[in-house]
This record gives C-alpha cells, structure tokens and sequence, in this order.
C-alpha cells in the first residue's frame, strides 16, 4: 500500500515537475491542457494566475487586431487615447498601456514605443490562445510589466490544417484570414496572412470623424522541427503594415503639416459640433507603420532533469506621422532580445531556474517641423538591459505550491539629445517575487502573489504622441517602480467556474508628461499611487448547449494618477454573454456595461465645445464646457454562425447593435482644450463608444 | 479737436520716447509700452489718420521670452473710441492699445493686448496698470 501510494506520489511529482518544466521552458507558453476544465477561463496548472481568451471568443468579438479581441477581459481595458490618430492601448489592472507587455509564443516582441500603434497591427490570424497574465512581475522574463503580459499562443504547427476567412460588413468593413500548417510531430510549418480594413466614423456629420480609417495587412511564418530526441528548435518571422487616417471624411492623407492650426474660424460658430469649415490638414492625422520582427527559440534536454532554452526576437518598426498638431514625427524603432535559463529538477519537489536575458531598444525619430524647423529637443534614445535570474518552484505538497524568483537588473538609458538636462539614466534593481498556490479542494484555490515591476521611461511618446507642435523635454530621473499585491480565487465544477481577484498596485515614480509646464514635461512624479482592481466572473453552463458568463471590474484609483493618464479609464463595468448552442448554430449575445464617471479627475475640465475671441484683449474665449460626468451606457455585440458542412461555415453578426456613440450622446471627442496662454483644437474628450454600429456576414472554409 | 490734433502734431518730439510700465494680467510680471514716434499719415490732420510706431514688451512673459522677441507695429485709431490698432508687418501679430476713457490721443495709455504668431498659432497676453514714465 506504501508503496503504491509512493508511486502514485512519485509519477504525480514527475508528472507536475514535467509540466512545470515545460511551462517554464516555455516561459508563458501554454497549450490546452487535458486536465483543464471546459469552462476555467483560469488555468488551473499554472501557479502564476493565467487567464485566457480562445480563438473562438475573438471571432465572437468580430476582433481583427489584439486592441479589441483583449477588450473588456477581466481587469483589462482598451484605450483610445487619441480619436484621430486612433492609437489604442491595452492596459491591465489599471496601469497604462506603456506597462503591458506583449509576448509571441512566450517571447516579448514589442516595446512600448512600438506598441504605441503596434496594438492596432497585432493580427489575430494564426492566433490560437491569448493569455493574460496581470500584475507587477507576472512574467519572469518582463519585469517591465507593471500591468502585466498578454502572450500571443500562435497555432500549433504538428498538425495539419487550412483555413481561409472572409468577413466584410457596414463602413466599408473587410477581413480576411488566412491560415495554413502542414506539420507532422518532428516538424511544421504555419503560415498566415490578415487583410483589415474599415472607414472612419462621423456620427455628427460635422465633416470631422470621431474614429480613424484604418487598413492593416500582415502576415506570420513559423517552423518549429525536433532535430533529435533532446533537441527542439523553432524559428518564426512576420511582416505588418498598418495605416491610420484620421480626422477627415474624405480618406485625406496629409503629406505635411499643417502651416496654420485649426482656431475658432474653424467651424462654424466656433463650435466644434457644428460643420468644419477649415483647411482638411487642420484635422487630419495620417499615421503609416511597417514592421519586420523575427524570432526563434531552441529548447535542449540533458536529461530527463535538466534542460537549456535559449530564445531571441527582434523587431525593426518604422513610423510615419503627420498630425493635425502641425507636425510630422517618424521614427525606427529597434527591438532587441535574447534570454538563455537552465530548468533543473532537484529533488522531487524543487525545479530550479537560472537565466540571463537581455535587451536592447534603439529608438529614432526624426521630424522636419520639430527638430529642422524648430530646434526642439529630440527623443531618440537608446536603451539597454541586461538581466539575471533564479527562480524556484517548490510543491510543497498536492496542496501548496510556491513559486520564488530573484531577479536582479542593470538597466541604461541614454537620451542622444545631449541638451536633455541629465540625458543619462543607469540604475540597478533586485526585486523578489513570491507566488503561492494553495488548493482548498479539488475545485476551490487560492493563489496569493507579490511581485515587482520596474521600468524606464524612454519618452513621453509612449502614452501621447508627442503631446504637441511645441515638443516636450525630457526629465526622467528614475525608474518607474512597482509592486503588485493579488489574491485570487477559483471555483471551478464542470457546469460553472467562478474567478474571483483583488489586486493592489504601488506605483511610484510614475512618469507622465506635466501638461502644466510649456513645452511639456516628461517627469516622474513624486507621490505613490496606490491602483485597486477588482474581478468577478462567473461562468455558468445553464444546459448542456447554452452557457452564460458574467464578469464585474471595478478599477479604483487616486485623482492624482487620473489626472496623468492620456483619457478617462472606465471605473465601474460589467459584461454578459450568453453563448447558445441550437443544431449547427451558435448564437452569442454579448451585453457591455460602463458605469459613470467623474470625468474631472482626468483633467477633462479643459474640454470646451465652444471658442470664441475677444476682438479687442485676443483673449481666447471657450465656452459650453463639454460634460464633466460620463452617463452609464451599454452597447449589445450579437454573433451567429452555422456550419453548413464539416468544412463550411456561415458566420454574421453586429457590434455596437443599439449604435451608441458618445458623439450620438452630444459628446463628441473633439473639443477646444486650455493649453497655458491658448486654446488648441484637442481630440482626446474620450469616454465611450466612438465606432457606431457596424453589420457584417462572413463565411469561412477549413480543412 | 483741431487745436487738440495740432498740439499733438507738433509736440511730437514730447511723445516719441515716451514709455508705460505695467503687469502682464493676472501676473505681477512687467511689461511694457514704448511710444517711438506719433505722425499724421500723408501729413493730413485728422484724427483718422494718427500714426503712432510702438514697440510692445511682455518682459516677464516666460513664454514669449523664450521667442526672443520684441514686437513692433504702426497703430492707429481704431473703429471704436478709446482704441488703436496695429497689424505687424508679419501681417499676423496685432496690438490693441487701449486709452483712457475720453483720451484721444495716446497720453494716458491704460493697457494693450498682443496676439502672436508662434510657430503655426496665435498666443496672446494683456499688459494692464500702465503707467507713464519718462525715457
């Protein structure tokens, strides 16, 4: 009997070891597990808390780029911190979208300049899984995460499989997909293309859109090939082309600058929710971005208990910008990683690992109005890290598991504009990060964590888009710095599962651009911040064909970090999808729900409708202040499908069915904003919906 | 009015030279006023056609300092009482001056608004509590 409990013991240690070892392997690389139950949207392995988002639920969403297949998830939020240049970003527990970081099979792959507008380019064809990993140190190998990671999990290449996608729709709106892997279990080969495209939204009609016009093409290779028994290498490359034209109805691509920016003769009255009467380049954002990233990872077994891996990725994005700030802005942005660890099982309940990784970002920007024109400070800069770590993972029992890591890092920037007051930031950081999972039963657990996130804040372009025609100066003098406190727990039973997490974020030094000072000031600031989330989802599978989810978010932060963030972040929300199954059909409904907010905290107090001047003190004169209070509001996404035949199947839909617009609302996200001495015209009153009602239909083709 | 006109004409020299000192609004920042020359355009007396060349300073205004300029202009009596008007030979910047009530002539300056070209927009600042001092 002891000895068959000893055995069971030992094959369920090296079964837990092997799928640590393959988790830690592949970092966050995670495929569906068989022990998985069907409704977690939580994986029950991993001690680190993972949610995750299945191809299907993208496709439910009508998402083509990671921006809106992430919306809405659990703690997370999709900003649009520009209506005009339409740069979305993807922020996790309320922290910014600079502190995301977005990971490829494991392997971080954007920075956060090139993620500016990198989150719209992200296609989500080839994607089979997106993982969300939120809070200060979830990642062991992004430290810089102080929201968090999303990990791109991209098809698997041993198998066989072809796809081919086409979904078009309302507002000229048009996909398509395609996706095929030919592999075997030595080796495989995927390949994938995207198209995207979709017009702009004025739902005011006053000439002037409230979303941009944007086309995307992209497409992915990947090779992964066991060369023998121990060793497994995989190598992968992608090229993305993203265009963003904003502001104009009329798809108008402003080759330069424009000479004179709007004022109150602008429209009529002055009123920016009446017709726009100026010049098209006064309005007009034209953003074009063209990617090249490629990567690779080995992975090699000494023995049945240690292992190396080794992974690289590298990024090379070129954006060019033209903005209806009256300025132009291009920049390259080299991306640079490598990281090499060794896995090794000590013991029956230890697996050590130790690592080194290493980045390196190179960024440079050029711009005839900012920096030849003018002679404003440049924000080119390099930046530099090199990493070491050791982590532990110590089952403590069939109960308890502790996952401890020690990660120390010597980081460098160098702004290249010498005349950057103190152009120079090099800082060495140790940070611990503890991990606890504790299984209550087989379906209740608790996971407590406390991690450390740390990061240097490169340029103010990495939440604004250089903010203004006056540029900012640069004043960094330290790291942005982290921690992050979570417990979660889980409830999970084979018709429903229930998530429930707390998570607290100490920020300190958090860089933002000091809209007080002229030019604007990139700074750190100089008080803590303390940023609360808190989660609730429950899944419920009501019939064995017909499956409810409810989610709840409450986001709580202090007025002194609202006012720094780019737009307003959603406070309070609350999400419904009903997913029902009928023959061949599926139906999904899916219900959002904002709640209010005081919008003043986020500096929205300067938003006028209304600019007039006074004809003998040239005093800009704004008026009709835009609402200080965002109403609740909800928006209803309807997706139906049918499989016609095995291979075929009919998919339509709508997004945003009730077609609700904060524009609709008399909101619309332009505004005159206060500046210092004057008045500019601003598109940043954002809030809600911008991207009216859209109907499509689709079919897709897959063997 | 004439007489009034005449005196003014021919003090001319008494004028050119002549200076006020105020606050940029709302700061405690000086500013300043300097009256270079006061003529009649075409040598015609009439109240129409006073011509004064002035240089406007917004010394404490950081924002404007840090243009590095001054702003000069030719004003002249403008469509309301009270008021002279220049346009700067930019063709963009303008100054209103404005004088005491029944003044007609540019003794007693009370304040002025300049509005400027930057870059590719207008600022603009008032210099208020003019006061006259000798050069």
């Amino acid at each position: 009997m002891f000895k068959n409990s000893l055995a069971v013991l030992l094959v369920f240690l090296t079964y837990l070891a092997h799928a640590h070892v393959e988790q830690l392997d592949n970092i966050e690389v995670t495929e569906t597990k068989d022990f998985e139950l069907p409704l977690s949207r939580v994986e029950r392995a991993s001690v680190v808390k993972k949610e995750k988002l299945t191809k299907e639920r993208v496709e439910h969403k009508n998402a083509v780029s990671l921006a809106k297949a992430i919306d809405l998830e659990p703690g997370v939020q999709t900003t649009l911190t520009c209506a005009n240049c339409g740069s979305q970003r993807v922020t996790l527990n309320g922290m910014r979208g600079e502190n995301t970081t977005i990971l490829v099979d494991g392997i971080p792959a954007y920075s956060s300049v090139s993620s500016f507008y990198g989150m719209e380019a992200i296609p989500m064809s080839g994607v089979a899984l997106i993982e969300v990993m939120r809070g200060a140190g979830s990642s062991l190998t992004a430290p810089e995460a102080i929201g968090g990671v999303i990990n791109l999990v991209t098809e698997r290449t041993d198998q066989n499989k072809f796809s081919y996608l086409v979904r078009g729709g309302e507002r000229e709106s048009f996909n398509q997909q395609f996706l095929g892997v030919y592999g075997t279990a030595k080796r495989g080969t995927l390949i994938t293309a995207q198209t995207n495209q979709i017009s702009f939204f004025d739902e005011d009609n006053n000439s002037v859109a409230e979303a941009s016009a944007q086309n995307q093409k992209a497409v992915f290779i990947k090779h992964d090939q066991k060369l023998n028994e121990c060793l497994k290498v995989s190598v992968r490359g992608g090229h993305q082309n993203l265009e963003l034209i904003g502001g104009a109805t009329e798809h108008f691509r402003n080759k330069s600058y424009p000479t004179t920016l709007a004022d109150e003769t602008s429209f009529e009255n002055g009123d920016v929710r009446k017709k726009f009467t100026g010049s098209l380049d006064q309005i007009s954002d034209w953003i074009r971005l063209k990617r090249m990233d490629g990567g690779g990872s080995f992975l090699y077994h000494f023995d049945g208990e240690t292992n190396v891996k080794g992974s690289f990725s590298l990024a090379k994005q070129e954006q060019y910008s033209v903005y209806s700030h009256g300025y132009d802005y291009d920049n390259e942005d080299m991306f640079r990683f490598f990281d090499m660890k060794v896995n090794r099982l000590v013991g029956e309940d230890h697996l050590f690992t130790i690592g080194v990784d290493h980045r390196n970002e190179e960024m440079n920007s050029n711009s005839k109005f900012l920096y030849q024109v003018n002679d404003f400070y440049s924000d080119s800069f390099t930046f530099d890290t090199l990493g070491f770590y050791i982590q532990d993972e110590w089952f403590i029992s069939d109960k308890d598991e502790l996952n401890l890591v020690l990660r120390f890092d010597n980081m460098d920037v160098k702004w290249q504009d010498q005349r950057i007051t103190d152009n120079h930031l090099k800082k060495s950081v140790l940070a611990p990060r503890v991990h606890y999972k504790r299984s209550h039963t087989d379906a209740l657990s608790s996971r407590f964590s406390l991690g450390v996130g740390y990061r240097a804040p490169l340029t103010l372009f990495e939440s604004q888009h250089g903010t203004n025609e006056e540029g900012f100066e640069t004043e960094i003098n330290e790291l942005e710095r982290a921690e992050t406190f979570t417990y979660t727990l889980n409830y999970d039973q084979s018709v429903r599962s229930s998530a429930f997490s707390a998570t607290l974020t100490q920020l300190h030094n958090m860089a933002y651009g000091d809209e007080n000072e002229e030019p604007i000031k990139f700074k750190n600031a100089s008080e803590t911040m303390s940023v609360g989330t808190l989660n609730l989802l429950h899944i419920e599978r009501i019939t064995s064909n017909w499956t409810v989810e409810s989610t709840f978010d409450w986001f709580m932060m202090p007025d002194s970090y609202k006012e720094k963030l780019p737009i307003a972040a959603q406070e309070t929300r609350a999400r419904f999808i009903s997913d029902y199954h009928f023959g061949k059909n599926e139906f999904v409904t899916t219900l959002n729900i904002i709640g209010p907010r005081n919008l003043k905290p986020y500096n929205y107090d300067k938003n006028y409708n209304v600019l007039s001047e006074d004809p003998i003190t040239f005093e800009d004169i704004p008026s009709s202040q835009k609402n200080q209070t965002s109403p609740l509001f909800y928006t209803i996404d309807l997706f139906l499908q049918r499989q016609v035949t095995d291979r075929f199947r009919l998919l339509a839909g709508v997004t945003n069915l009730l077609d609700y617009t904060q524009t609709k609302y008399k909101e619309s996200p332009l505004s005159w904003r206060v500046h210092g001495d004057h008045v500019h015209l601003d598109n940043r009153h954002i809030w809600g919906p911008v991207q009216g009602r859209v109907i499509y239909a689709g079919l897709n083709y897959q063997l | 009015m004439k007489v009034l006109i005449s005196l003014l004409f021919f003090s001319n020299v008494a004028f050119a030279h002549t200076a006020f000192n105020g606050n940029i609004k709302g700061t405690s920042q000086p500013c300043s006023l300097h009256i270079q020359q006061v003529y009649f355009a075409d040598n015609i007396e009439k109240p129409e056609n006073l011509r004064a060349d002035v240089m406007a300073s917004l010394e404490g205004d950081d924002h404007h300092i840090s243009h590095g300029e001054e702003f000069f202009f030719t004003i002249k009596p403008a469509s309301r009482p009270n008021l002279f008007s220049g346009i700067a030979d930019n063709q963009k910047d303008q100054l209103n001056v404005i004088t005491k009530a029944g003044s007609l002539e540019l003794e007693i300056v009370d304040s002025y608004a300049v509005k400027w070209w930057h870059l590719n927009h207008f600022h603009s600042a008032q210099c208020v509590n003019l006061k006259r001092v000798q050069e």
